[in-house]
């Protein structure tokens, strides 16, 4: 008997396994994500721009040989592993044409230009800004980085693309083929974002000001971060907000982490991501992972729960009538 | 809004995966997610991980380092209530060869103005903070010397003398206590100053640290 669960269960979830990861897919969805992906990527590239030199020559704030030496890399008994492209350029001169060449690679991956290499391209790029100098990392690198490798694996620039308009003009009317690397690029990324969600919600958890309802506060009073000023709340009659407000951000993290898996709450859960973000990119200043966090909710799409519900047509309905064979649902 | 199925999707790109290659991707993707669990779950530090989490972790950073994939550097949290959540920036005092001083704050018009720059100049402030607290002397001297460099190189010569600032928020009630707080959540009351040095340029023209306070030595700013 108890070998018999224990045969049943591991068919059950082979399945299951084999059904979330094996399946080919439409590339729609990851060419959407691209566009996001792509639209924050070379807004966190182009952050570079205006100081890369003050900060990444030699001279500058963080030249090579300091960046080693804060990262223990200079130390050879110690085990670093961080790598950046831009460890080859020393002058100003050699950093701005890198610097040019990332920012091609990135407009390219966004446009869907040459995908599958730009998006090559482009991932080395973001990887490089993001470990030359790793103690400057935010919240938006641990996040971006995976997913531009995720995007790696998969066409996305299937749809949406100037690979897709230049395959039309060539009067290519070939149908887009299913990709399974599609299906599973966007199922990493949809695991990858929902780790995200109940990591953010149980750290909170460790932290006493997310219990007592004052962390939002906290975060509004700080005035250099903020990019709104929403100090009026602490009047008397508005400090609940700001109590609810706080308990309400760890809620909703962790509840999308769990509820996005089914598919009636993902329209509902992107729109309150949508304000849940706003809402907190306002308050941290962090407004692009704000931005990023919101387009990945794309990932979760397709939404066919949007579909309205039709009425089985008259050949459906006899189809259902009829008995199905012995072996139907093996 | 993508649709599940496109009416001009085609066949598949492959002829399906056969069972061995499910097996080796199934392999893979197992690994890969383990991994990625472990440096997700990590981000609350250290003294949130036991001693396997914290051997699970040396071993994946194998990739999850070069990848970029760690997340106990950045603050997802938002907020935990310590002091090196607070709002941190340098104050820099120059004085340029013929004696004349002015002061600046990075991140600020100087230094820092750029689209991301602020976020990574406070950062640099954190740091030097929480390590002066600590009482490491070689990073803060490190960082402090970078941004001294700039500033002497901007004067043509001189010396700068830095400081890290941390300024604690503002409370709701301006008044706890009988203790009166500013209605300006930039005053000077909220501040404290956690790290001093002067970068200056010796007789061999080299840039020099010499640190003049660190923390221990400042009264806390209550």
């Amino acid at each position: 008997m108890v070998g018999a669960y224990f045969n049943r269960l591991c068919e059950s979830v082979t399945n299951g396994w084999d059904r979330f990861w094996f399946r080919p897919d439409s590339p729609q969805t990851v060419s959407v994500v691209r566009i996001v992906v792509g639209a924050v990527a070379l807004i966190y590239a182009l952050s570079f721009t205006s100081e890369l030199a003050i900060w990444f020559s030699d001279g500058g704030v963080l030249p090579i040989d300091r960046t080693y030496r804060l990262t223990g890399a200079d130390d050879p008994s110690a085990a670093v592993r961080y790598w950046s492209l831009f460890y080859l350029a020393h002058t100003p001169l050699h950093l701005y044409v890198l610097h040019a060449i990332g920012l091609l690679s990135i407009v390219a991956f966004l446009t869907g230009f040459q995908t599958r290499i730009s998006t090559i391209v482009a991932t080395i790029f973001v990887l490089s800004y993001a470990e030359r100098a790793p103690m400057l990392t935010g919240l938006i690198e641990p996040l971006l980085c995976p997913v531009m490798l995720y995007l790696c694996l998969a066409p996305c620039g299937a749809y949406y693309s100037v690979d897709a308009w230049l395959r039309r003009r060539k009067g290519d009317t070939q149908p887009i083929a299913l990709s399974y690397a599609a299906n599973i690029a966007i199922r990493l990324i949809q695991i990858h974002v929902s780790a995200f969600y109940l990591m953010m919600g149980l750290s909170k958890l460790g932290g006493m000001v997310w219990w007592n309802g004052e962390a939002m506060w906290w975060m509004i009073a700080q005035p250099d971060t903020r990019l709104i000023d929403l100090t009026f709340l602490r009047d008397k009659n508005l400090r609940l907000f700001v109590f609810g407000w706080t308990h309400l951000v760890v809620f909703f993290e962790l509840a999308f982490g769990l509820l996005i898996w089914f598919k009636i709450w993902r329209p509902l859960l992107t729109v309150l991501a949508t304000l849940h973000w706003l809402g907190l990119g306002l308050v941290t200043g962090h407004w692009e992972f704000a931005i990023l966090m919101i387009g990945l909710s794309l990932a979760f799409a397709p939404w066919e729960v949007l579909t309205p519900a039709t009425e089985p047509d008259e050949a459906t309905a006899k189809t259902q009538s009829t008995p199905k064979p012995a072996q139907a649902g093996v | 809004m993508p649709a599940n199925q496109s009416p001009n999707v085609g066949p598949t790109d492959e002829q399906g995966l056969s069972p061995t290659t499910r097996s080796i991707f199934s392999l893979l993707l197992f690994v890969y997610l383990f991994g990625m669990w472990v440096v997700v779950s990590s981000s609350l530090g250290g003294a949130y991980s036991s001693q396997l989490h914290e051997k699970l972790l040396n071993l994946f950073q194998l990739y999850t380092e070069p990848l970029n994939l760690e997340v106990r550097a950045s603050p997802y949290n938002l907020y935990s209530g310590t002091p090196a959540d607070y709002e941190h920036f340098f104050r820099v005092e120059v004085t340029n060869p013929a004696g004349e001083v002015q002061t600046y704050t990075v991140p600020g018009p100087e230094l820092g103005s750029g689209l991301k720059d602020p976020y990574r100049y406070e950062r640099l402030a954190k740091i030097v903070g929480v390590q002066a607290e600590v009482d490491d002397a070689t990073i803060p001297a490190e960082i402090s010397k970078g941004i001294g460099q700039y500033f002497l190189r901007q004067a043509g010569g001189g010396k700068v003398l830095i400081e890290c600032v941390r300024r604690r928020p503002q409370p709701m009630e301006l008044e706890i206590e009988g203790q009166q707080f500013a209605a300006d959540p930039r005053d000077a009351s909220y501040e404290n100053v956690l790290y001093r040095a002067t970068v200056l340029v010796d007789s061999e023209g080299a840039f020099q640290v010499i640190k003049e306070m660190a923390t221990e030595h400042v009264a806390p700013v209550e």
